[in-house]
């Protein structure tokens, strides 16, 4: 083992290569000029001295060519010593301790490298003090991060479901109804009815389908229909007795949708469409059964199942609805809507006058005539998104956490695991130091709901478009922008949210065309003919001529070809005469409705056709009248 | 006498930039020509000359160069450049400045230093 102070010059060709300039090794000579030790043992020195040079050299760790140099410079230097006739030992004991030496050597020699150097240096020194710092900061969130759990203070789950009543309630019926309706997976002996063979009319391919699917569902047709004369739905979030009584019933295809129970306190958004995507089954069964009905000529049970249907879409809205299921809610009365409208065109006369009649009362009478929609439970769902991903300081802030970032990837639908993933855990503590606090989040939301309520106050003729875009353009701003990050949870769960006053906004465009396209059917009965305005149908018939929720003048009619069209000047705001846009007015989205004037969406030339449906003949009397073809 | 290490620092690179004005010289020689100039007082070590030399080396005050000596041997040289000329002048007129404010105060002996009041 050589000793690491031992000034022997290496013996190894492969070492002496190692320090052998390139201009001798191309002549072959491996001279190791470069290690100072050949240097020293050239010199010839005294052992003392020799050790001195090659220990203060060592310890410079400069580059080779520098310790070279000053390897020579000191040899040169013990050799004029030595030659005034001073000994080894005085010479060592005068120059001082080697250490001190090699270390000021070094110091000077560096300052003689070139800039570039230089500036290299103070670059690797600035990234390291960086460095050094990011990764102190970053060790500090990490420990803030990762020590800290979010504290849940409340159990929205439970207050939704303390919040509804469970006496004399729908729900165990259609629960019962949902059971008889058969596994969806065997569509023999369960068919299900498909929302698109009501299009297809009377005589359309899947009729027989339908018929059959109404056939074998009649105890749940008639459980749901039951189930809506109950004033209240009476649904609980994570009630254990659905879970009981669908094993009890074998019903696994419906224990595929069972929540928690309550008292676990689960993720509110996890009990999101828990129950209105059933019962919107239940609803396009009860459609179903009506269109078998009117092909029966049976009135009675036509106006039951709509009346049923309507009943269904009202239960929903229980208190603390989420705006989805909202939606949902709204969604079934629009389809109601939609087929009563297609079976006043297509078989008005299987109803009686007092049977339309009572159709109008209840439609007008739905929700007390209150369309709208509210977002107090968003808000409790936003707080309990925000109380799952952070701390609690008692003064409504608090810092994001681990399970935080998890509640993100929910939001996501990237994961419903609970633990946190690695790369989570590896960039956790930096998003937790951009992303914004609780009462930062919650005021961004807070903000964001009541600019969206404050907007769309009163009705859409008065919207005014820059209030109503305003909200949703500031909050895509912001998740486009660099603060995007920040505001992660308003940016992930608030879009999309104005959307629901639109829907509700259509629908009461919906439910006063309905009401109008029964007086005007009454209207014919009566006369023979179709009124050459709607102001003949009031007050007999109509309180009043209904509004054009995009303008607020009366809802425009007209007579091509002898057939009626009832209809809305829609988005574009220019009344085209009663000729429908490109698209059908059936396959625009639900969101579609009134909006304010001059919003960018898509605006296409025509006219919203509110009636009759497309490609409808409209036969309105009792005697089965030919019918009309509309003038396409 | 061995001057305090605060004065050394300020009077060593001036006396040995002062000696290189003679004409160009090894680090030995300057060491004994530095001990034997000022009586010893200026007498800095070995240790300390070849860093003083490299740091003025690095402000462009002296430039070094390895010759063959008389003696057929190779030694490093160190010579004034024209920076390093220029900062003697200043560095001279700095230290006549406070050998007259020395004497003023009494602490040196008129006529030292030619530090003429």
């Amino acid at each position: 083992m050589r000793n690491r102070y031992d000034t022997t010059p290496p013996a190894s060709w492969l070492a002496r290569a190692r320090y052998t300039p390139l201009a001798d090794a191309l002549r072959g000579e491996l001279s190791a000029q470069l290690d100072p030790r050949t240097l020293i043992a050239a010199a010839r020195l005294p052992a003392p001295l020799a050790e001195l040079i090659y220990t203060v050299v060592r310890r410079t760790r400069l580059w080779r060519r520098e310790k070279v140099d000053v390897t020579r410079e000191l040899i040169a230097h013990f050799t004029d010593g030595l030659e005034t006739g001073l000994r080894a030992e005085r010479l060592v004991a005068d120059f001082g301790p080697p250490e001190t030496m090699a270390r000021l050597i070094r110091r000077g020699k560096i300052r003689n490298r070139t800039w570039i150097w230089h500036c290299g240096r103070m670059f690797l020194r600035a990234s390291g003090v960086t460095l050094l710092t990011f990764t102190v900061v970053y060790a500090v969130l990490a420990a803030r991060f990762y020590f800290s759990a979010p504290t849940m203070a409340r159990n929205y789950w439970l207050e939704a479901n303390q919040a509804r009543e469970t006496a004399d309630a729908a729900w165990p019926l259609y629960r019962e109804a949902l059971v008889k309706l058969g596994d969806p997976r065997d569509q023999q002996q369960h068919p299900r009815v498909e929302g698109g063979w009501f299009e297809e009319g009377p005589g359309g391919a899947h009729r027989t389908a339908l018929a059959d699917a109404v056939k074998r569902q009649q105890k749940s047709i008639e459980l749901t229909r039951a189930g809506a004369k109950k004033p209240r739905l009476g649904f609980l979030i994570g009630d254990p007795a659905d879970h009981n009584f669908y094993r009890a019933a074998q019903a696994d295809w419906l224990l595929g949708n069972e929540t928690p129970p309550a008292t676990e306190n689960q993720p509110l958004i996890n009990a999101i469409l828990s129950a209105p995507q059933q019962i919107r089954d239940l609803a396009r069964l009860l459609v179903a059964d009506a269109y078998v009905a009117a092909e029966a000529a049976d009135g009675s049970r036509v106006v039951d199942d709509y009346t049923a249907i309507l009943a269904l879409s009202e239960q929903l809205h229980q208190p603390h609805s989420f705006l989805v299921d909202q939606l949902i809610s709204l969604a079934i009365f629009g389809s109601a809507l939609e087929n009563l409208d297609r079976l006043l065109a297509d078989s008005a006369g299987c109803l009686t006058d007092d049977q339309l009649r009572t159709l109008a009362h209840r439609i007008a009478a739905y929700r007390g005539g209150r369309i709208t929609v509210d977002f107090s439970a968003e808000r409790a769902l936003f707080d309990d998104i925000l109380q799952r991903a952070y701390t609690d300081d008692g003064h409504g802030d608090g810092r994001l956490t681990a399970q935080g970032l998890n509640v993100v990837g929910d939001l996501a639908g990237a994961s419903t695991a609970d633990d946190v993933s690695p790369s989570l855990l590896l960039f956790g503590p930096g998003m937790s130091a951009v992303i914004a606090g609780r009462a930062e989040s919650r005021a961004m939301a807070a903000r964001f709901l009541d600019e969206i309520q404050a907007a769309y106050e009163g009705p859409p003729w008065l919207w005014d478009a820059e209030k109503t875009q305003a909200p949703e353009k500031w909050l895509k701003e912001i998740a486009q922008g660099p603060l995007g990050f920040r505001y992660l949870f308003p940016a992930m769960h608030l879009p999309g949210t104005a959307h629901a006053r639109c829907a509700a906004e259509r629908m009461i465009q919906c439910r006063d065309a309905t009401e109008t396209v029964i007086a005007l059917v009454l209207w014919h009965r009566r006369n023979g003919a179709w009124p050459q305005t709607l102001d003949e149908l009031v007050p007999d018939l109509l309180p009043e001529v209904p509004t054009d929720r995009f303008d607020g003048k009366p809802l425009r009619y007209t007579i091509r070809a002898g057939q009626p069209i009832l209809y809305s000047i829609g988005i574009d705001r220019d009344d085209d005469g009663g000729q429908p846009t490109k698209s059908s007015n059936r396959t625009l989205p639900a969101s579609y409705g009134p909006v304010a004037a001059g919003a960018s969406q898509r605006v296409e030339d025509g006219d919203w056709i509110l009636w009759p449906p497309e490609s409808k003949a409209v036969t309105a009397t009792r005697d089965d009248a030919p019918p009309v073809d509309r003038d396409e | 006498m061995r001057i305090e290490r605060e004065l050394m620092r300020g009077a060593g690179p001036v006396a040995v930039l002062k000696l290189l004005e003679g004409g160009a010289k090894y680090g030995y020689e300057l060491i004994e020509t530095l001990a034997r100039s000022s009586d010893g007082v200026l007498d800095m070590g070995q240790a300390t000359l070849y860093p003083l030399l490299y740091n003025l080396e690095a402000q462009g005050l002296v430039k070094a160069e390895w010759r063959e000596s008389p003696s057929a041997r190779q030694r490093k040289y160190y010579a004034l450049t024209a920076n390093g000329k220029k900062r003697l002048a200043h560095d001279v007129e700095q230290w006549r400045a406070v050998a007259r404010a020395m004497q003023g105060l009494g602490v040196l002996q008129p006529g030292l230093g030619g530090a003429t009041a």
